[in-house]
């Protein structure tokens, strides 16, 4: 009896090792859990959010340039990037505003680009679920979020033009969570007047602006 | 050296090696034991958080699911609970808590709760289990994790502090904060009182405990019924009786009490 338990004991430790090797080393499960639930904070999960502080500024969070896919989007209008992941309470509450700002119905896909017109100005909105975003798009992240290991989603970046003194670069301010409003419907005014702002640089800078440059 | 001691060596070990974020290390590894991973130095992430991730709202993420809940059906197998004894930094706290929960004013208190009552309480850590890291996530999208004590404790209170000012309370700010309180009165009137009646992962891996390879082995025939191993337990389990009970966290305070050293680790069946 006690041999025939032990061999239970050592098949399903082999099946349990197997199995969990498996998906540590066949699939991408472990670079999922690292560079999403590891790194980027469910800013729910915290319980807390970042006060917002929306200035535009030209140097990223980690001194690398800005994406191609925003800079090609910048060259017709302002570009307000969308982060969320799988779960997250505060993505869930912040996805209608933004849907709403943008004339949609909802925000359930993974990724998504598309153009609203604001002020007779195009505006793209690029929402990237960071759980099924390719690594250009996760690596956009990074560039963007100011905050580092305490910033998490969602997170909103509003990309447009500004003139630093030389000449005009492109710029970006992030906010989080419901963007310093104790509610998502506050969050949406506050992302609507950021639109306004970016909307009324761009059109203020554009012509200044060597998009190959 | 004490076994107390190696233990106490052991919680520590692992509880720096749960910080090794803070050395800018963020693995893909999910903890085998209780550790948010929104603490600003953890190194890899909630097994519970990385569920509840896999499920949300209906859309499952078989790898996600499988990948924590296989690691730690493999640690359980070996390990049982002993994880929550050696390796879990709650378990370090709760530690720390146990002789006030021993102290006789408290023990006189928490005495007067029916044994009963907190026989069924256990059971609530496999409701939390079951409903509130599963069912809740998938059905309607509310999370453990967002009122979670540990998760509190290990990820907002270190942010806070490091940020001073940076951050406001969030919708689950303050339900977090009143199941804070709670935790923290409840693991200083019960010793080891999160394990007992509230964790989800020492529900994961309590019924591991049935089938380990490291067990306790208790020579009952030469057992002189004493009680001090049961009197020394910080699960509260009548340990001549226990029979490879899931309650047990394999913490040897058992082994040192017995007198008669009939109470032994043992590998295998």
């Amino acid at each position: 009896m006690k041999k025939k338990m032990f061999a239970f004991q050592i098949a399903l430790l082999i099946v349990f090792s197997v199995s969990s090797g498996y998906i540590f080393l066949g699939t991408d499960t472990y670079e999922h859990v690292q560079s999403t639930i590891v790194s980027v904070l469910c800013l729910s999960c915290i319980k807390l959010e970042p006060k917002a502080v929306l200035n535009f500024s030209f140097e990223t969070a980690n001194n690398q340039p800005f994406p191609d896919f925003v800079l090609e989007n910048l060259s017709r209008g302002p570009v307000l990037l969308h982060y969320r992941t799988d779960a997250c309470v505060a993505c869930d509450r912040m996805d209608p505003m933004v849907a709403s700002l943008f004339n949609l119905s909802s925000l359930d896909e993974d990724f998504l680009v598309t153009v609203s017109e604001f002020n007779g100005i195009n505006v793209t909105l690029i929402h990237i679920n960071l759980d099924h975003a390719s690594e250009q798009f996760r690596k956009s992240y990074n560039i963007y979020n100011i905050l580092g290991d305490n910033g998490g989603v969602p997170m909103f970046v509003m990309v447009t033009l500004k003139y630093d003194g030389i000449g005009v670069r492109p710029a970006y301010a992030t906010g989080y969570g419901f963007l310093g409003e104790s509610t998502p419907e506050g969050g949406k005014q506050i992302l609507k007047k950021l639109i306004e702002e970016s909307i009324a640089m761009y059109v203020q800078n554009y012509m200044g602006w060597d998009a190959k440059g | 050296m004490r076994l107390q001691i190696k233990r106490l060596i052991s919680q520590m070990f692992f509880l720096l090696l749960a910080n090794l974020g803070a050395l800018r290390i963020k693995t893909g590894f999910c903890y085998p034991f209780f550790y948010c991973h929104g603490c600003p130095a953890a190194s890899a992430g909630c097994p519970l958080g990385t569920i509840e991730h896999a499920v949300y709202r209906g859309k499952i993420g078989w790898m996600l699911l499988l990948y924590p809940l296989l690691f730690i059906a493999t640690i359980g197998m070996v390990f049982g609970r002993a994880i929550c004894g050696w390796a879990c930094p709650i378990g370090l706290l709760q530690r720390v808590t146990y002789p006030i929960s021993q102290r006789r004013s408290i023990k006189k208190l928490s005495q007067k709760i029916s044994p009963v009552l907190l026989r069924y309480a256990r059971f609530i850590k496999y409701l939390n289990l079951i409903l509130l890291v599963f069912l809740t996530p998938y059905f309607i999208g509310f999370m453990f994790t967002n009122i979670c004590p540990v998760g509190f404790l290990t990820g907002t209170i270190p942010i806070l502090a490091l940020n001073y000012g940076q951050f406001v309370p969030n919708q689950f700010f303050y339900a977090a904060l009143i199941i804070f309180i709670l935790f923290i009165i409840l693991i200083v009137l019960s010793g080891r009182g999160w394990c007992k009646y509230f964790c989800p992962l020492g529900a994961l891996l309590a019924p591991f405990n049935k089938i380990s390879l490291l067990h306790i082995e208790i020579e009952t025939d030469k057992c002189l019924h004493c009680n001090l191993c049961s009197d020394a337990c910080p699960m509260g389990i009548d340990v001549p009786n226990m029979n490879r009970s899931p309650e047990c966290i394999l913490c040897g305070r058992c082994i040192d009490a017995c007198p008669q050293n009939i109470i032994h680790f043992k590998v295998g069946t």
